[in-house]
């Protein structure tokens, strides 16, 4: 992941540029993350067959993924996901942000598929996006964010 | 055998494991004169066999001294850029503005060998004087350093010597869990920043103990942050190498003493 492209939107966002490397979120600047980590991690809890149609348990990378993504996207601005799990072993997030939404959906074999949804009228084509995240799938999904949010 | 007799040498507390996963040592400076854009691009080109990636940073304003606030204010008007040069395996970087030089090394995988501050400093020592060299042959003047900067970052994770935050007195003797009504239950997050005089020195040591989770790998770790920034008398190399090694000691010392004797052991204290 590009951190150069993520340090500029956090400038956006009004924190401070650093001059140290590694990089954390902090749990206070975003008190919803813990909570989200919480109930990502909880997932590895649920029997095979969670689902009575025979699922799968929810695979740990996945499960790895959805938690990377969920540190990485971490601004304050951002509600609590729904987190769930998946048919076929994976995880999903989603958020609500008035008419707007955004599911990403973390497979075992590392894909994210996301839907995005424009407006409230599911029945017009327009309204709707849906498609896998192939590079770099925290920048395209903070993108996406950001749109919800309307900041870009 | 290099390595025993630098070893041998050690009189700070050094430890086997230390959770250190970056270091960085530089200095800060009054503006460069006549420094513009284009001279990222002429230095990089000296460089770029060692440090082939370059990423564009927005500025760090950290502006700790008064001389260095009024000369980021006057020269203001300049591009904000700060430049990143990263060597072929990411695991150091050197940071270029036009009032900051810093060198940052970083662990990347969990298994990867702690560079030791002995390590680090020639390879620094030589950075800074080929970005010197660098002004020099351009016409630019030499940087009249007004700080220099030793930080370590070192990320304790959960399960690592603590499960809540109500083992923080376990990892920081100076923090305790107690409150006057015993009202209130354990804390579920907490952080904490303290700023210490330096004696015999002028500066400051700085630590920050931040809950945080690792972008790498999602891990729960707290982020405990040493900075000793002291001020040189002069220029010249001797002072300014050996106020950096004032700042080193201080940044060794001070996480010691912030730290537990519990983890200690855990870290493996040697000396």
């Amino acid at each position: 992941m590009s951190y150069a492209v993520l340090e500029r939107t956090r400038q956006q966002l009004g924190e401070p540029a650093q001059n140290q490397w590694s990089k954390v979120t902090s749990l206070f600047a975003a008190p919803w993350v813990l909570d989200a980590l919480d109930r990502i991690a909880g997932l590895a809890r649920l029997p095979r067959n969670w689902d009575g149609y025979g699922s799968p348990r929810i695979d740990p990378g996945a499960i790895a993924a959805a938690r990377r993504f969920v540190a990485s996207v971490a601004f304050e601005s951002l509600p609590l996901p729904n987190v769930s799990p998946v048919l076929g072993g994976s995880v999903g997030l989603q958020w609500r942000y008035g008419e707007k939404e955004l599911e990403f959906t973390f497979h075992p074999n590392g894909e994210v598929e996301f839907l995005r949804v424009l407006g409230a009228d599911l029945d017009r084509d327009e309204n709707m996006e849906t498609g896998t995240l192939r590079h770099e799938p925290e920048m395209a999904g903070l993108k996406f964010l950001l749109w919800m949010t309307g900041c870009r | 055998m290099l390595e025993k007799v630098v070893a041998a040498k050690r009189t700070l507390p050094d430890f086997e494991n230390p959770p250190a996963v970056e270091t960085l040592m530089g200095f800060h400076f009054s503006p460069i004169e006549k420094w513009q854009g284009p001279y990222f691009g002429l230095f990089w080109s000296r460089i770029k066999k060692d440090y082939p990636r370059v990423e564009l940073q927005p500025p760090v304003v950290a502006a700790p001294t008064a001389e260095l606030a009024l000369a980021q204010f006057q020269s203001r008007v300049e591009l904000p850029v700060r430049c990143w040069f990263f060597n072929e395996d990411e695991t150091r970087l050197i940071q270029v503005q036009n009032n900051l030089f810093l060198h940052n090394w970083r662990k990347v995988g969990p298994t990867d060998k702690y560079l030791h501050y002995d390590d680090l400093r020639p390879l620094f020592e030589k950075e800074w004087q080929g970005f010197r060299k660098f002004l020099e042959d351009e016409g630019l003047v030499t940087p009249a350093v007004q700080l220099c900067e030793v930080t370590y970052v070192n990320h304790i994770d959960r399960g690592s010597g603590w499960e809540t935050f109500a083992d923080l007195s376990e990892l920081f003797p100076n923090w305790s869990p107690k409150t006057s009504e015993n009202y209130l239950p354990s804390p579920e997050l907490v952080a904490m920043n303290a700023s210490y005089a330096l004696k015999g020195v002028e500066g400051r040591l700085q630590i920050s103990a931040q809950p945080a989770v690792r972008q790498t790998d999602a891990k729960e770790t707290i982020q405990l942050t040493v900075t000793v920034r002291c001020k040189p008398s002069s220029s010249s190399n001797e002072e300014i190498y050996r106020c950096l090694d004032e700042a080193r000691k201080w940044v060794v010392l001070g996480f010691t003493d912030f730290t537990s004797p519990k983890m200690h052991k855990i870290w493996g204290r040697k000396i």
